[in-house]
């Protein structure tokens, strides 16, 4: 990673600081670099890995982050952005991968990397791709139904933010948090089960 | 649904959650009792609730609601071969079933991927490697792997029983006793996996299956990589949160000690039925894993064996280094086990910790070691009965105790004339130079005007003043020796500067040719003292002794004077004033001749100093024959030497001397390739992390303190600044140099001894590593003992016997150092310690050779018969007859050496060497009237008092317990 680009990278964060998660969500300029920078990193892990394809998107991202950020200059706040960047990029590079991985025939292009399992604290084990898919369309359902929940779970299960970074970055209390996180857990878990049904 | 629904339907649910079971109903009913379908959509949603404690993933299998369709209905013959029973879980990398294998008639476990591809064909083709490569009984086999009904698949042996996750999940946790027995199951098999540089790296209880007869083993090594493969893909994030170690979470080294971690996180589990550290989302965990102290598992349960729970605490330090060794370390410190047999077994090189925790299994049978203190105490009586008959040239002494002899230097000195004013003296016991046959050896005294500073510096010894060091080469300076019966059979002496109307002479010339040394001097050449006074000794190196105007006294010319004077003559010039007349007949009588009986003789000998008269005679005495020279300056003696006549040099059945000599040098050669060698050793040890550095570097410390001890004692200190700090330095970095070599060795040859011999080093590093009262190292002591005390038992027998038959014998070596020892008790703690290092050092270079031996020669019998032969040599060549020493001591010695090396280790060995040399020092006797025999009995009651301890030690030492493993 050059230099120049960590420190644009690092302007833009503490040029947010202070912003709502929207501004976060807006920051044009940011998304396509943190997006790729996770799928090259992605990519790479499951090459040089070959036997262990059970990937966690949190580390991912904490990956991506020591990577893309200086941290000598970013500010505080700049890292929980950062994160909600990361959790939202890490979140359409899974389901891409997934959709991609569905068009492909069994033993056709081999070479195209799939990102094999992810695990995720919903279920505590892997999901396969289908899994994947479904999670991703639930967490859209919820967020049809509550947007700012659907950015909690986004938060907490693609970059793994502790409840309190949570709290601060989308501005309510702790404890709304934790009982949105342990609804919604309930709330996908059960619409995995059932495939959406209920 | 709406969002203002969704939004009350949580609310309710948060609620609802938050209360005990039994209320939720009254709760609900309360809430929601008008609008049915909202009650069901919480109570949907309360259905796959789960409690924030639980949300580990481990025991997934026994949660409602998860379970998705099975890929197989029971009864299905897959792959034409494995009829499914059931589904038995799904683990981190597919779904397992159990099955029965219909062509081997046999049941299997068969596990599936959920999806297929060529990454998943890798892995699992790796899985097999893997697994397959590690042979266990405490890791689950894996048979085959294969492709069928478009399912890739791995059969492996069916373990018909629970995995320790849903063990603990249904009894609590494992009993103590219980505990011990799977700890030791599953290290031992993490053990073998790490032996064949295979590490796990997701150990945790879902993985670990106990079968019905409680036996455990490891499965699922899907995610294993070999330790090569895992530091080339540098930092990976394989695992499971709750079980990933530090240095997991976060990139960094994976090694043998991650596993541990994880260990230490099962055994935890195990030991208490709590996990470590419960958290909800893997950040959390990560979080824990890297900076949390964990709760130590004693607060939560009572009775836990103190030694299991360091060994956890350790297995949990967020520093991989400072977590145990290997798995093999935690095995050395459960109670019972033999973890070295293990590391052997397992085809590995044992940890220094490992060979120090060794089972207990080796130890002394009680009965057996009160035998052997019996048998040390009846060997010890026996050196001591023995002592007098078999260094009868030591008896000869007993009633002249040094201070009589000093006494009867005086008298001779005074009877002559000669001045015996001194501010040094120094005595000691020396070799008969003339009679080698003689066993009792002279006494020698000298004295000085000035300090004696023993010159010998960088010898490989500790510097003192000799007979021959510093050579007698300044004014005031006097060297005699003195026969046991009294008589002088020696003198030189150098006078003292004249007094002041002489000094005019003194200044202008050299009169004394010091350069002629004796012809015993040859030894005591050196430079001459670098603090040497210098207004007495200018005249030493002065480059013009012809200057003009010679005085009266011209030094002689010593070769003409020798040839042509005739008999008593003076060699001064014709003008000077007369010499005065010397009193030959007192020194004579001195010497113990009858002057009537002497006859004038030629002048053969060179006075070793300048004399203006010189004299010779026959003279017999005791029925031989001597030629005394003696030579005198101003009327006073300055050289008498009486030496014996026809002596016939002792037949020899090779020239032992010759032969010694060259053993020497080739020693020393042989040092030199072995120096090299080891740099280069344990250069490739260090870099491999191989050597023993802890054990090195305290064996060197202790060297070096021992060293600078017996250096302390042993040597004679002067009382000028500059001169003792010149020794001093001169001492030390000998002393260095000694240690640091001792501790390259020891770090380029201990890990072949440990990977080829490791019982020979288990109670050497036990005492290495300050463990004294304990059973093995109380064995190592004993037998070392026994056998020392024997060894030099077979030393008297030895003279005895050679001497019973009539044979020469030539051995005065040990009289003159057991006379030596009984000097001073400074001296006696100086040979205490220079033993027990010399024990130590040739121990370990003697178990050096052997093992390389083994190594070179890739036969255990073929390196022992080398061993024994070469060893053997030498331990003949120290003998005093070639065929019967080979016998007692050549065979006996060696034989021994080699079935204590082998059979009882090296701290057997060394105390045996130890107990030998210092046994071969004591001048023990039962003559208690003897001068020196306090010191005799002293010796030999600090070896009963070192058997009695070790007796002591091996019957009750403390059994071995985590010394080396110890929570800070």
């Amino acid at each position: 990673m050059d230099n120049e680009l960590k420190t644009q990278i690092t302007e833009i964060l503490n040029g947010l600081q202070g912003g709502t998660l929207d501004d976060v969500a807006q920051a044009e300029d940011l998304l396509p670099v943190v997006y790729d920078e996770l799928r090259r990193l992605a990519r790479a892990y499951l090459r040089r890995e070959r036997s262990d394809h059970t990937l966690q998107p949190t580390a991912l991202v904490h990956e991506a982050y020591l990577r893309l950020i200086d941290q000598d200059r970013l500010q505080w706040q700049g890292r929980t952005h950062f994160f909600a960047v990361g959790a939202q990029m890490m979140r359409r590079l899974l389901v891409d991968h997934a959709r991609k991985r569905g068009r492909v025939k069994r033993g056709g292009d081999w070479q195209q990397v799939t990102l094999g399992h992810v695990v995720t604290p919903l279920l505590g084990r892997d999901l396969d791709h289908d899994e994947l898919l479904a999670l991703d369309q639930a967490i859209n359902r919820l967020g049809d139904l509550d947007a700012r929940q659907a950015k909690i779970v986004e938060l907490r299960f693609f970059a793994g933010l502790e409840v309190a970074e949570v709290a601060d970055l989308i501005g309510v209390s702790k404890r709304t948090v934790e009982g949105n996180w342990t609804h919604a857990r309930a709330w996908l878990r059960r619409e995995l089960a059932t495939g959406g049904a209920a | 649904m709406t969002r203002t629904r969704h939004a009350r339907v949580r609310d309710i649910f948060l609620e609802a959650s938050q209360r005990p079971e039994s209320e939720r109903d009254a709760y609900l009913e309360a809430a929601c009792g008008a609008e049915p379908a909202m009650r069901r959509e919480v109570e949907s949603l309360l259905l796959h609730h789960e409690e924030p404690t639980t949300v580990e993933p481990t025991s997934r299998s026994t949660r409602p609601g998860r379970r998705r369709r099975t890929r197989f209905e029971a009864g299905h013959v897959f792959a034409g071969r494995y009829r499914i029973i059931n589904e038995l879980g799904r683990g981190g990398m597919g779904e397992v079933f159990r099955a029965h294998d219909l062509v081997l008639d046999e049941p299997v476990a068969i596990k599936f991927l959920p999806n297929t591809g060529r990454d998943h064909l890798d892995q699992l083709l790796n899985e097999v490697r893997m697994a397959r490569q590690v042979s266990h009984p405490n890791v689950c086999r894996v048979f085959d792997f294969g492709e069928a009904e478009d399912e890739t698949y791995l059969t492996m042996e069916y373990v018909d029983g629970e995995n320790l996750a849903s063990l603990l999940a249904r009894i609590g946790r494992i009993p103590q006793d219980k505990l011990i027995e799977l700890t030791r199951q599953l290290v031992a098999g993490l053990a073998a996996a790490h032996g064949r540089g295979v590490l796990h790296r997701d150990l945790k209880p879902a993985n670990i299956m106990i079968d019905g007869r409680g036996r455990a083993r490891i499965t699922d090594f899907g995610i294993a990589t070999s330790g090569v493969d895992a530091s080339r893909a540098g930092g990976t994030r394989a695992g499971t949160p709750a079980y990933m170690s530090p240095e997991q979470i976060s990139p960094g080294e994976l090694s043998v000690q991650s596993d541990l971690y994880a260990l230490g996180l099962v055994l935890y589990e195990m030991a208490t039925g709590q996990q470590v550290f419960e958290a909800e989302t893997p950040m959390a965990y990560a979080e824990l894993h890297r900076t949390a102290l964990p709760k130590p598992p004693s607060h939560l349960v009572d009775r836990l064996d103190p030694s299991l729970e360091a060994v956890i605490i350790q297995c949990l330090e967020k520093d991989p280094k400072a977590r145990p060794a290997s798995a093999l370390a935690v095995l050395s410190v459960l109670p019972g086990g033999d973890s070295l047999q293990l590391a052997l077994d397992a085809g590995e090189t044992p940890s220094p910790e490992v060979v120090a925790a060794a089972g207990q299994q080796y130890a002394l049978e009680p009965s057996h070691a009160r035998a052997l203190g019996a048998l040390l105490f009846l060997l010890l009586v026996l050196v001591t009965v023995l002592g007098d008959r078999a260094y009868p040239g030591r008896t000869t002494w007993s009633q002249t105790p040094p201070e009589v002899m000093v006494n009867r230097a005086n008298v001779i000195l005074d009877e002559l004339g000669i001045e015996s004013e001194a501010t040094d003296r120094a005595w000691g016991f020396v070799r008969h130079f003339d009679l080698p046959e003689d066993e009792a050896g002279l006494f020698w005294y000298r004295q000085a005007s000035s300090t004696l500073i023993p010159e010998h510096l960088f010898a490989m010894r500790v510097a003192r003043v000799d007979f021959w060091d510093p050579p007698p080469t300044e004014r005031g300076m006097l060297r005699m020796l003195i026969e046991p019966s009294g008589n002088l059979n020696y003198l030189h002496s150098v006078p003292p500067a004249p007094s002041q109307d002489e000094a005019s002479e003194e200044n202008e010339g050299s009169e004394e040719d010091s350069e002629e040394d004796s012809e015993e001097d040859d030894e005591g050449e050196a430079q001459s003292a670098p603090e040497a006074d210098a207004n007495a000794r200018a005249d030493d190196t002065d480059p013009a002794p012809q200057a003009p105007g010679e005085p009266a006294e011209e030094p002689a010319e010593p070769e003409t004077a020798a040839v042509d004077v005739p008999e008593t003559e003076s060699t001064a010039d014709p003008a000077s004033e007369p010499t005065p007349e010397v009193d030959w007949a007192t020194l004579l009588r001195a010497a113990g001749f009858d002057p009537e009986t002497a006859r004038t003789a030629p002048v053969d000998k060179i006075p070793p100093t300048h004399a203006d008269q010189r004299v010779a005679w026959t003279a017999p005495r005791d029925g031989m024959e001597y030629l005394l020279e003696a030579a005198s300056r101003d009327g006073t003696v300055v050289y008498f030497e009486a030496l014996p006549q026809n002596i016939e040099e002792p037949e020899s059945f090779f020239d032992f001397q010759q032969l010694w000599l060259s053993y020497i040098n080739l020693r020393r050669f042989f040092w030199l390739i072995l120096v090299i060698a080891a740099l280069i050793l344990a250069r490739i040890n260090l870099r491999a992390g191989r050597g023993d550095l802890r054990g090195a570097r305290r064996l060197a410390f202790l060297l070096f303190g021992m060293h600078v001890a017996v250096w302390l004692l042993q040597a004679d200190h002067v009382p000028h600044a500059r001169a003792e700090l010149f020794l001093f330095e001169a001492n030390v970095s000998r002393i260095l140099l000694e240690a640091m070599i001792v501790w390259l060795a020891y770090v380029a040859l201990e890990p072949i001894v440990r990977r080829w011999w490791p019982r020979a080093l288990i109670s050497w590093n036990r005492l290495l590593y300050g463990r004294l009262n304990d059973p093995l190292v109380g064995k190592g002591l004993l037998i070392g003992s026994v056998a020392g005390t024997w060894w030099a038992l077979a030393t008297q027998l030895d003279r005895l016997i050679t001497r019973g038959l009539g044979l020469t014998d030539a051995g005065e070596i040990f009289v003159r150092s057991q006379l030596d020892v009984a000097l001073s008790g400074r001296l006696l703690f100086a040979q205490v310690l220079d033993d027990c290092l010399q024990a130590g050092t040739t121990a370990v270079l003697d178990l050096f050779f052997l093992v390389a031996l083994r190594v070179v020669f890739k036969r255990w019998w073929m390196a022992i018969v080398i061993f024994v032969l070469t060893h053997g040599v030498l331990e003949t060549l120290e003998g005093f007859h070639p065929l019967v020493s080979w016998a007692t001591l050549g065979i006996g010695i060696t034989g021994v050496t080699v079935v204590l090396l082998i059979r009882y280790g090296l701290l057997a060995y060394a105390t045996a060497l130890f107990c030998y040399y210092i046994l071969v020092f004591a001048p023990a006797t039962l003559s208690f009237e003897a001068w020196y025999a306090e010191t005799g009995l002293f010796i030999v009651l600090l070896i009963a008092a070192l058997g009695a301890f070790s007796v002591r030690a091996a019957l009750y030492g403390r059994p071995v317990t985590p010394t080396v493993i110890e929570p800070s």
